[in-house]
């Protein structure tokens, strides 16, 4: 069996997927007709549930689906533009829209039933409360 | 041309293309990075130093607006103010304490306090300034000042 190594190939694979990657890009102040984007996130862990936070300012909350399946939870949503308007020009143009999605893995002792969904300022807050035999009891010591 | 020579004007041309769409990115993005300095309270979680305040201006005729991703504030929680026709947004984002009784699995959110500056394209009448925040996102409205609306002339 031979192998045949190819570095020419392999470069100008790069090299074309370089151009598409910085072609693609708006050039003038022109947004992109679909992108995607990752919200930056917390995880916590309290005695009593799991606490995710995400970012998604400018995400309308009916925009947002949240799911899930065999211990895994899938937040997705998309972020789209409210008031686009012609007649003003943009000097600055940062913010992303389109699509996001983002998945957890929960842990055994997450109990998948009773998970609630709310979002406050931009801020999407999921609690995943611990099932009963999950959390730490106290036991207190009888004196004889 | 020998293969060594083709070989080396490949990978020049990957850098080249490579470093010009880091630059177009540096340029566009450079900005919306913005440093946070944690208050005292915070200063335990060990959240990100860094995060993102995306921000948009857009320019119509009598006002300008710009718009900023801020998410997790209150509107307590900003300070604006227009200096040398540039606007200054100053927040806290403060991390809420039933976070801070646990500890993360994840920490990608950057709290404590943060400043942006966003250059305006011409002069602002302060005073008429409006704010709002929803969603996350806040809107800041700036109507021109006089001297730098357009002139409409009417013909007599």
């Amino acid at each position: 069996m031979t192998y045949q190594i190819s570095p020419f190939s392999t470069l100008n694979q790069f090299n074309r997927e370089l151009n598409r990657l910085f072609d693609d890009r708006p050039n003038t102040q022109r947004r992109p007709t679909s992108t995607s984007w990752t919200p930056q996130v917390d995880v916590a862990e309290t005695e009593e549930s799991f606490e995710v936070a995400a970012d998604i300012p400018g995400v309308n909350p009916e925009d947002i689906e949240i799911s899930l399946h065999n211990g895994l939870l899938t937040i997705r949503g998309e972020r789209k533009y409210d008031n686009e308007s012609s007649s003003a020009s943009y000097s600055r143009r940062e913010r992303l829209l389109g699509t996001f999605s983002r998945q957890f893995n929960l842990p055994d002792s997450a109990d998948q039933e009773t998970v609630t969904a709310k979002t406050n300022n931009g801020v999407l807050e999921i609690t995943i409360p611990k099932a009963k035999k999950a959390r730490p009891i106290s036991i207190t010591v009888q004196g004889e | 041309m020998s293969t060594l020579n083709k070989i080396t004007n490949s990978v020049r041309e990957s850098l080249d293309v490579l470093a010009e769409g880091w630059q177009d990115l540096w340029h566009k993005a450079r900005h919306a990075i913005t440093h946070f300095t944690p208050t005292s309270d915070d200063e335990n979680t060990g959240g990100n130093r860094w995060g993102l305040l995306s921000a948009e201006l857009l320019e119509g005729r009598d006002e300008v607006t710009v718009s900023i991703e801020a998410p997790g504030l209150e509107k307590q929680d900003f300070e604006i103010f227009v200096d040398n026709q540039t606007l200054v947004i100053k927040g806290t984002k403060q991390s809420s304490t039933e976070r801070n009784e646990g500890h993360f699995h994840i920490s990608e959110r950057a709290y404590g306090r943060f400043e942006r500056l966003v250059p305006l394209p011409c002069e602002v009448d302060e005073g008429e300034t409006r704010a709002i925040y929803k969603g996350g996102v806040l809107t800041i409205v700036l109507p021109k000042s006089k001297e730098a609306q357009p002139r409409i002339i009417s013909i007599s």
